[in-house]
């Protein structure tokens, strides 16, 4: 395996890094949202999405992969839906 | 060149049956069985991953605008239309990691991928009511 050709290495990362932006990015629009509502329980989304974002941004670009990495993200993503889920209960 | 070191390990010889050097690789249920396939199989199928995490995202945006911004519904109306759509966005994040390990299981057994899950059925249903709703109301 000399040469990936199509880089999909690469492409994958980039894959990793736009998707782990996109989270961070939400994750902190939402607690701005939330604040007002929830108190401290907003900064869970981004509390929780940030670190994680970083830590799959930065691995993304590492040459050995990490298996958990997928379901971190998803986890990641579903701790955020909780906290907007939390917020529209709560008013 | 050097980032590739890794990718060479990571699609090892057909015998290598949990992974890199032995090391036992979770989930297990994914990984206990079968060989390493293609490098970037794997890659692709992280990528479809990813795609459905942003769609997961796209909709949780969604929720999230609809219960930010003041709409000429009736208050439950909005509030539930937002749920819904939150709900959707979290149903869609859970099942884009499982879509991911089964697809992996079966590539690593020579296995044909599975089939397409009904979530993406109750999404585009969800989302299509959710714009009818709108259409209605407003």
């Amino acid at each position: 395996m000399t040469g990936d050709a199509g880089e999909s290495h690469e492409r994958t990362a980039l894959a990793w890094q736009r998707t782990a932006l996109a989270l961070v990015a939400g994750s902190a629009v939402l607690t701005r949202l939330t604040f007002e509502r929830l108190g401290l329980l907003a900064l869970v989304s981004v509390g929780v999405a940030a670190p994680l974002g970083l830590w799959l941004f930065l691995e993304s670009r590492g040459r050995f992969r990490h298996e958990a990495a997928p379901l971190v993200l998803t986890l990641a993503t579903s701790a955020v839906a909780l906290v907007e889920v939390a917020a529209l209960l709560i008013r | 060149m050097v980032k590739h070191v890794g990718l060479r390990l990571r699609c090892g010889s057909a015998d290598t049956v949990n992974g890199v050097a032995g090391k036992k690789r979770w989930p297990g249920w994914v990984y206990a069985a079968g060989s390493e396939p293609d490098a970037r199989f794997s890659f692709a199928n992280e990528r479809t991953f990813l795609a459905w995490i942003r769609t997961a995202l796209a909709l949780l945006a969604a929720g999230v605008a609809v219960d930010a911004f003041d709409l000429a519904l009736p208050d439950r109306t909005q509030r539930g239309l937002a749920l819904l759509l939150v709900l959707l966005g979290l149903l869609c994040a859970v099942a884009s990691w499982v879509r991911w390990a089964k697809a992996e299981r079966a590539m690593r057994r020579h296995e044909s991928l599975p089939a397409a899950s009904g979530v993406s059925i109750i999404i585009v249903v969800g989302v299509v009511s959710a714009a009818l709703i709108l259409l209605v109301w407003l």
